[in-house]
C-alpha cells in the first residue's frame, strides 16, 4: 500500500499552515512533514518540538512543481527512516499546481497518495479568480482538488457568501466541500483517502464551464424524537451545505413543530398541526454532505 | 610661493567644526612656510610613493569608450587603475615607471561585461561536452561539435574507456539531436555505450535529458506502469529512455552523475569559469542566480582572491526557498563581504520560465502552437513585496521576465512598489525581456528600469520562435534592442552561459546581424549598430550592475580592465563580428594572455 500521502495546497495566504497547526495540535499520528517555508504565517515550532515522536521531518524550501528533486530526495530519506510515519504530509507553495506534485509523487511506490486538499480565501477568492496574472493559476488549482475548502468564510457577509460558492458551483466540479473559518477542519477529513481525482490529473487541462447546478433534496420522516436545539445546530454546520429545509418533526417533549430554513435564518415553532413528522432538506449537488446529515441526524434522535 | 585658498566644499566641511575661513587659510600657509616644502616637491612621484611602480602599457590602439578620449596608444596603471590613457609624453611620469609592450602588436578596449550568465558554465567542463557546434574547452583546446548518432555513441564509447572505476556514472551535456539526420536517441543507444555504468546527457536546452537503462533503473524507472508526462514510454511499455522538463530532469540527475553536488559548483569549476572569460575577453561577469550558501560565498571569495583569477564576478542571491522579508537582511550581510573581485548584495527574482520550453507567462494571444500560458516561478505578490524591501534597503534587483505577461507584472510590481518608497536611481534590471512591446520599453523608462536583452537567442532559437512558439509578428519583435535604446532605456546584452556559449562579442554580432542558425533575419529594424552594441557590452552592462563608475570605459580613476582584440572592432564588417580573435585580457592591471587561443 505505501504511507499514505496528503497534499495541502492552495494559493498565498489561504491557511496551508494554518490548517496544519491546527492538525498538528490535535493528530494522535505519527505524522511526516513537509512545508513550504516561506508564507507569512510560520509552522509553529512549539508544536513541532512538543509533539517529536509524532513529527518526523520538517523539510524546509520550496515545494513546488519546479523542484522535484528535493521533494523526492526528501520523500525517499523519509522511506530509509527506521521509523516509518503513519501519514506524510506535504505543503506545496502558493503558486505551485497539485497535478505536477501529484506526478512526481506517483513515481513513487512506496507512496499511497490520499488526496489533495485545496484551500481558498472566502475574501479574496472572487477578486483573484478575477486578476489576469494568477486566475488561470488558482483556477488550475482549484481544479486539481479533492477537497474544496473554503476558509475564511467570517470575512464575508452572507449575501457575499452564497454568491461567492455559487460562482465555484458554477465554474468548477466540486468533488467534497467544506466552509471553514481559521483554517479548522476534523482530521478524517483532511487525511480521509480520496479515490484520485482523474479530472485535472493532466497539466493545464482546459476549464470546462459546468452549465447550471442542479439541486438535491432528501426527504426525511424521523421515527422518534429530535431536541430541537440540536437540529437547528445541525442544520446550521457549514460543512453539510444545507441551502434550505421544511418541514414537521417531534421535539423531545413529543410535540409537533415546524421548521423553516432559507440559508439563513432558522425558525422552529411549535405547531398545532398534527400532521406526521417529514421535512426535506436541499443542498446544491457536489455541495451538500446528504450521507454524513442523515448519518448525524440519526444519531442525535432518541 | 603658492598660497591655499579654500573650495567651498571644503569650508563646509570644516564649519561643522565651528572653524572660521580665514583662520583656515592662514593657519595652512604657516605650515606651508613653516615647513619649507616648496611646490617643487609636490609632484606624481611623490604621490606614487608607497605604491606599485608605475606601469604603462603600450598598444596598437586604445578604445576607450570615452568619448571624450576616444582613442590613444598609452594607459598608465598604478594598483590596479588607471592613471591616465593618452600620449606617452603626456601620461609619461618624470620618474621611474616600467613600459609593458605585451600588447603593442594588439588593440585594447574595456573589458567586457558580460552582464548574464552563471557559474556553472565553468563546472560543465568537469563532464563530456556533446554538442552539435564545435565549443572550446577552459584550456583553449576545442571539443568536437556531434553531428549525428554514431558520432555521439563513439564519443560516448571513447570516454567510457577512460573512466577507471566500472560503475562511476558517465555523463555528458549539450546534447542537440533536433541536427541529427539519423536515427532517434532511446536509451538502448546508450546502452550501446555501457550496461553496467549509468549514463546520461543533457540537452543544450536543459530541458530534456537522455540516460541508458542502468540508469533508469538506479532511479527505480526502469518498470511498466509509469504514468508521467515527463517520462515517455518505449514499445515495451518501459521509459523510452527520453526525459522531459526540468522538474522531471531532476529526479534522475543525481543517478547519473548531475546532481546537486556538481550543480553548485566548486573551486575548480569557478577556476574554469575564469579562464573562460578571459578567452572570451571578459573582466566582469554576472553570475545571476546563486543560492550563496555559506559555504559557495567562502569558496568564491577564495577563489575571485587568487592572483591569476582573471575575472570579477557580480553574483546575485537567488530568491528561492526563502520568503522575500528574510531574504533582505541575508542580502545586506552578504553585501559587506563584497570585495574588488567579488561582489555580493543584489537580488535575482525570476517570474516566470522560458519561451522554448512553453512555460513563459505570454500575453494574448500566447503560444503560436496553442500551447496553455506558462507558469509563474514566483508569486506576484512576493515580487511587489521584495521590490519594496529591496527599495527601502537600496539593493539592486534583477527579475527573469521572458514572456511578455512577466515583463507587465514586474511593471505593476515596480511601479506599485516606487509609489511607496521613491528612489531615483534603482536600475532595477529586466533580464532576458524577450517580448517585451514598445509601450512596455516606454514604462521601462519611466519606471528607471534597465533591460538586459537575450539576443544569443535569434541564433539558437529564432527558427523555433517563428515557426512554433511565438510566430513571425513577435519573432521579429523579440529581444528589441533598438527600441529599447529609442526608448531610452540603459540595455545590456548577454548570453545566459551555459545556455549559450559565455562570448559578448558573439552577443553583439547577434544583435547588429539578428540571424538564426538556418540563415533567417529576425527583425531588421531592430538591429543595433556596431556602437551601440559594443556600448552594451561594456558600459552598458556594467550600467545595470551599478559598476558603470569602476569598470566598462577606460578612463581615470577605473579599474585597468581591458579586453586584447588582434585587430580594431571598428575595422571589421558586422557580419564578420563574431570572429574577431581575443589575445587577452588585463584585470586590475594584470595581463592575462590566452595560450591555445588557435
Amino acid at each position: 500500500m505505501g504511507i499514505p500521502l496528503t497534499l495541502i495546497s492552495g494559493y498565498l495566504g489561504t491557511g496551508k499552515t494554518t490548517l496544519i497547526n491546527n492538525f498538528l495540535r490535535t493528530t494522535k499520528k505519527k505524522i511526516a512533514l513537509l512545508v513550504n517555508d516561506f508564507g507569512d504565517v510560520n509552522i509553529d515550532e512549539s508544536l513541532v518540538e512538543a509533539r517529536t515522536e509524532s513529527v518526523l521531518s520538517i523539510a524546509g524550501g520550496c515545494v513546488c512543481c519546479s523542484y522535484g528533486n528535493e521533494l523526492i530526495e526528501t520523500l525517499e530519506s523519509m522511506n530509509s527512516n527506521e521509523i516509518l510515519p503513519d501519514h506524510i504530509v506535504l505543503e506545496a507553495s502558493g503558486i505551485a499546481l497539485p497535478s505536477k506534485i501529484i506526478q512526481t509523487i506517483s513515481l513513487m511506490d512506496f507512496l499511497s497518495f490520499h488526496g489533495t486538499v485545496l484551500l481558498t480565501d472566502a475574501s479574496r477568492l472572487m477578486s483573484q479568480l478575477n486578476d489576469s496574472y494568477i486566475s488561470d493559476t488558482i483556477s488550475l488549482q482549484i481544479e486539481q482538488h479533492d477537497l474544496l475548502v473554503l476558509n475564511k468564510t467570517d470575512l464575508l457577509k452572507e449575501d457575499e457568501l452564497s454568491k461567492c460558492i455559487d460562482t465555484l458551483s458554477k465554474r468548477f466540479e466540486i468533488r467534497k466541500f467544506l466552509k471553514t473559518v481559521n483554517a479548522h477542519i476534523e482530521e478524517k477529513d483532511m487525511l480521509l483517502n480520496f479515490a484520485p481525482n482523474e479530472k485535472g490529473r493532466g497539466d493545464k487541462i482546459k476549464l470546462e464551464k459546468k452549465q447550471a447546478h442542479e439541486f438535491i433534496s432528501s426527504t426525511i420522516k424521523p421515527t422518534g424524537t429530535i431536541n430541537a436545539d440540536a437540529l437547528s445546530t445541525l442544520l446550521r454546520d457549514p460543512i453539510y451545505n444545507i441551502e434550505r429545509a421544511k418541514g414537521f418533526f417531534k421535539d423531545n417533549e413529543g410535540e409537533v413543530c415546524t421548521i423553516q430554513y432559507d440559508g439563513l435564518t432558522l425558525d422552529i415553532k411549535k405547531t398545532e398541526n398534527s400532521t406526521d413528522p417529514v421535512f426535506v432538506v436541499i443542498g446544491k449537488r457536489n455541495f451538500y454532505n446528504e450521507k454524513e446529515f442523515v448519518k448525524k441526524l440519526n444519531s442525535i434522535q432518541t | 610661493m603658492p598660497e591655499y585658498s579654500l573650495s567651498p566644499n571644503a569650508f563646509t566641511f570644516l564649519q561643522g567644526k565651528q572653524t572660521n575661513k580665514n583662520e583656515v587659510v592662514a593657519y595652512l600657509n604657516e605650515i606651508l612656510l613653516n615647513s619649507m616644502i616648496s611646490t617643487f616637491l609636490i609632484n606624481r612621484n611623490l604621490f606614487f610613493k608607497g605604491h606599485d611602480l608605475l606601469k604603462i602599457y603600450k598598444a596598437k590602439k586604445i578604445i576607450t569608450m570615452n568619448p571624450r578620449n576616444p582613442e590613444a596608444q598609452y594607459m598608465s596603471v598604478l594598483d590596479g587603475k588607471i592613471v591616465q590613457v593618452g600620449d606617452l609624453n603626456t601620461i609619461k611620469p618624470e620618474g621611474k615607471y616600467e613600459l609593458d609592450k605585451s600588447f603593442e602588436k594588439y588593440v585594447l578596449m574595456p573589458g567586457l561585461v558580460e552582464g548574464h550568465s552563471h557559474l556553472f558554465e565553468g563546472a560543465l567542463w568537469s563532464k563530456l561536452y556533446c554538442g552539435y557546434f564545435n565549443r572550446q574547452k577552459p584550456d583553449g583546446t576545442l571539443s568536437l561539435g556531434i553531428k549525428n548518432v554514431k558520432q555521439l555513441v563513439q564519443k560516448l564509447k571513447h570516454e567510457n574507456e577512460t573512466l577507471l572505476d566500472p560503475n562511476a556514472p558517465l555523463a555528458g551535456w549539450g546534447l542537440d539531436p533536433i541536427y541529427f539526420e539519423d536515427k532517434a536517441l532511446d536509451r538502448k543507444i546508450l546502452d550501446m555505450v555501457s550496461d553496467q555504468r549509468p549514463v546520461g546527457i543533457l540537452h543544450a536546452s536543459g530541458h530534456k535529458l537522455n540516460i541508458n537503462s542502468v540508469g533508469l533503473k538506479q532511479a527505480g524507472f526502469l518498470r511498466t506502469g509509469i504514468n508521467h508526462e515527463g517520462i515517455p514510454l518505449g514499445e515495451d511499455g518501459l521509459p523510452s529512455g527520453e526525459i522531459r522538463g526540468a522538474e522531471t530532469i531532476a529526479l534522475v540527475t543525481r543517478h547519473v552523475g548531475l546532481g546537486k553536488d556538481w550543480l553548485s559548483g566548486d573551486a575548480e569549476g569557478l577556476r574554469n569559469f575564469g579562464k573562460i572569460c578571459a578567452r572570451a575577453g571578459v573582466t566582469t561577469a554576472a553570475d545571476l542566480a546563486n543560492l550563496q550558501t555559506d559555504e559557495s560565498v567562502e569558496m568564491m571569495l577564495k577563489v575571485t582572491s587568487e592572483a591569476d583569477f582573471p575575472a570579477r564576478i557580480v553574483s546575485l542571491r537567488y530568491m528561492q526557498g526563502i520568503s522575500p522579508k528574510e531574504l533582505i537582511p541575508k542580502v545586506l550581510e552578504l553585501k559587506k563581504k563584497s570585495t574588488e573581485n567579488l561582489r555580493l548584495g543584489s537580488i535575482k527574482i525570476v517570474a516566470d520560465g522560458s519561451i522554448q520550453g512553453f512555460t513563459a507567462r505570454l500575453k494574448w494571444p500566447g503560444y503560436y502552437n496553442g500551447a496553455p500560458n506558462g507558469m509563474w516561478y514566483t508569486a506576484p505578490e512576493h515580487i511587489q513585496e521584495a521590490y519594496e524591501l529591496a527599495l527601502e534597503n537600496n539593493i539592486l534587483v534583477h527579475t527573469h521576465t521572458n514572456g511578455d505577461e512577466a515583463t507587465e507584472l514586474a511593471l505593476d510590481c515596480l511601479e506599485g512598489a516606487l509609489a511607496k518608497f521613491p528612489e531615483n536611481d534603482h536600475r532595477f534590471t529586466l533580464q532576458h525581456c524577450q517580448l517585451a512591446s514598445t509601450a512596455q520599453f516606454k514604462r521601462m523608462h519611466k519606471l528607471g528600469m534597465c533591460v538586459n536583452l537575450f539576443s544569443n537567442h535569434h541564433f539558437y532559437w529564432g527558427d523555433e520562435h517563428y515557426s512554433l512558439t511565438v510566430g513571425p509578428e513577435r519573432a521579429h519583435r523579440m529581444n528589441a534592442c533598438k527600441t529599447a535604446l529609442q526608448e531610452k532605456v540603459p540595455l545590456a546584452i548577454h548570453s545566459d552561459a551555459p545556455v549559450t556559449p559565455l562570448g559578448p562579442l558573439f552577443t553583439a554580432w547577434c544583435a547588429m546581424n539578428r540571424l538564426t542558425y538556418s540563415g533567417r533575419t529576425l527583425g531588421d529594424y531592430e538591429k543595433i549598430n556596431k556602437m551601440e552594441a559594443l556600448y552594451a557590452i561594456t558600459l552598458g552592462a556594467a550600467y545595470t550592475l551599478k559598476i558603470d563608475h569602476e569598470v566598462g570605459s577606460l578612463e581615470t580613476g577605473k579599474k585597468a580592465d581591458c579586453c586584447a582584440l588582434e585587430e580594431d572592432p571598428f575595422d571589421i564588417e558586422e557580419i564578420k563580428f563574431k570572429d574577431q580573435k581575443i589575445v587577452g585580457t588585463i584585470k586590475g592591471g594584470k595581463p592575462h594572455l590566452i595560450e591555445n587561443s588557435g
